[in-house]
């Protein structure tokens, strides 16, 4: 499996999606919408005490 | 090792420099937390700068959730939210595309090397006591963790539940914040804190007998770089001309494996002991080709 995935490139593969992934993100508003969350979490986990 | 211990210090102190919380009692809410850390570290930590890759992916998960809602965060918060996300799928696509492109050229190395609770987990178990090994079966908890209770039940409750579980988050967040509270006043102690606070004592309780068991059984973020990691750029290799199969390797491990039968094994946290530990020299690490190394890497075993 692991050898056949190596035969097709697949960490390469993997590398370009991941990447596109992120950038995708950033370019909609990624950043900003994982700043949203990180507050929202942060009172969430507050409002659990 | 000095530098490792040196590098998880940094790691740590990166992650939580907000010491500002001891004199404003002000959790940071600037632009950092749109960055994610690569390591685990909670972002209701009060020292905290930047996000949590599991908790920002399960609340991108919740926010693209059929049943969206933030149960205790408040009706402006969510509301706000909401009109924020415009393009809800924009936070899922940043945050696997980091924890991805992470895992894809570095595999684990960050679990070794800078992760705040990996860090602990090394600590707790230098405690002289009677020590136990890990079941191998426990080691598919962490992708079960990732998979069913950081993505697929947030997407269906629309509840981030990893996070509310999750005993980095009753260490680094609920227990600080109760010891040191904000000045936004808490709600009282409820029966939730106490199961956040039993199943933290639990855990602690078990890294001291256990090489960090929560890395390798329950770790959602450890999971998605174990699977990442037989892919990686960063390469364990191990000569078999070398190798004499002594066990040196194993024994000095922080989460038992065996390197000579599977040198880029996803369980492996890339703390490079075995490097420094190996009589021979066998074991080398470094960037290069998945795949290109003409020495063996994955299960072929050493020389008979």
């Amino acid at each position: 499996m692991a050898t056949w995935l190596g035969r097709i490139r697949a960490p390469y593969l993997l590398l370009a999606i991941f990447l596109v992934m992120l950038v995708t993100g950033l370019l909609l508003g990624g950043f900003g919408k994982v700043f949203i969350n990180g507050i929202v979490i942060c009172l969430d986990c507050i409002g659990l005490i | 090792m000095v530098a490792r211990r040196w590098s998880q210090v940094l790691g740590t102190l990166v992650a939580n420099p907000w010491f500002a919380y001891f004199g404003t009692r002000t959790i940071y809410q600037g632009k950092a937390k749109g960055l994610c850390f690569p390591g685990f570290n909670c972002y209701a930590c009060p020292l905290a700068l930047f996000s949590c890759p599991i908790g920002a992916l399960q609340q991108s998960m919740t926010l693209i959730s059929p049943r969206f809602r933030t149960a205790s965060a408040g009706q402006a918060v969510v509301t706000a939210v909401k009109r924020t996300a415009s393009y809800p799928v924009s936070a899922l696509l940043y945050v696997v595309g980091f924890i991805g492109l992470v895992g894809i050229l570095t595999g684990r190395l960050v679990c070794g090397w800078i992760c705040p609770f990996g860090f602990l987990q090394d600590l707790l178990y230098k405690i002289p006591t009677p020590k136990l090994p890990l079941p191998q079966w426990m080691r598919f908890g962490k992708y079960f963790a990732l998979v069913v209770v950081a993505m697929l039940i947030p997407y269906i409750t629309g509840v981030h539940w990893y996070s509310r579980l999750c005993p980095a988050g009753s260490l680094e967040g609920a227990v600080p914040l109760e010891l040191l509270p904000p000045k936004t006043p808490l709600p009282d102690v409820g029966w939730f804190f106490w199961l956040k606070i039993a199943i933290l004592v639990v855990f602690l309780a078990w890294m001291v007998v256990t090489k960090r068991p929560f890395c390798r059984a329950a770790c959602a973020l450890g999971g998605a770089y174990a699977a990442l990691t037989p892919f990686s750029f960063y390469r364990m290799r191990v000569d078999s001309a070398k190798c004499t199969s002594c066990g040196s390797c194993k024994a000095s491990c922080p989460v038992d494996i065996n390197i000579y039968e599977n040198a880029n094994s996803p369980e492996c946290v890339r703390c490079l002991t075995c490097k420094k530990e190996c009589p021979n020299g066998a074991v080398s690490s470094g960037f290069g080709r998945p795949y290109s190394s003409t020495i063996f890497e994955r299960g072929s075993g050493p020389p008979a």
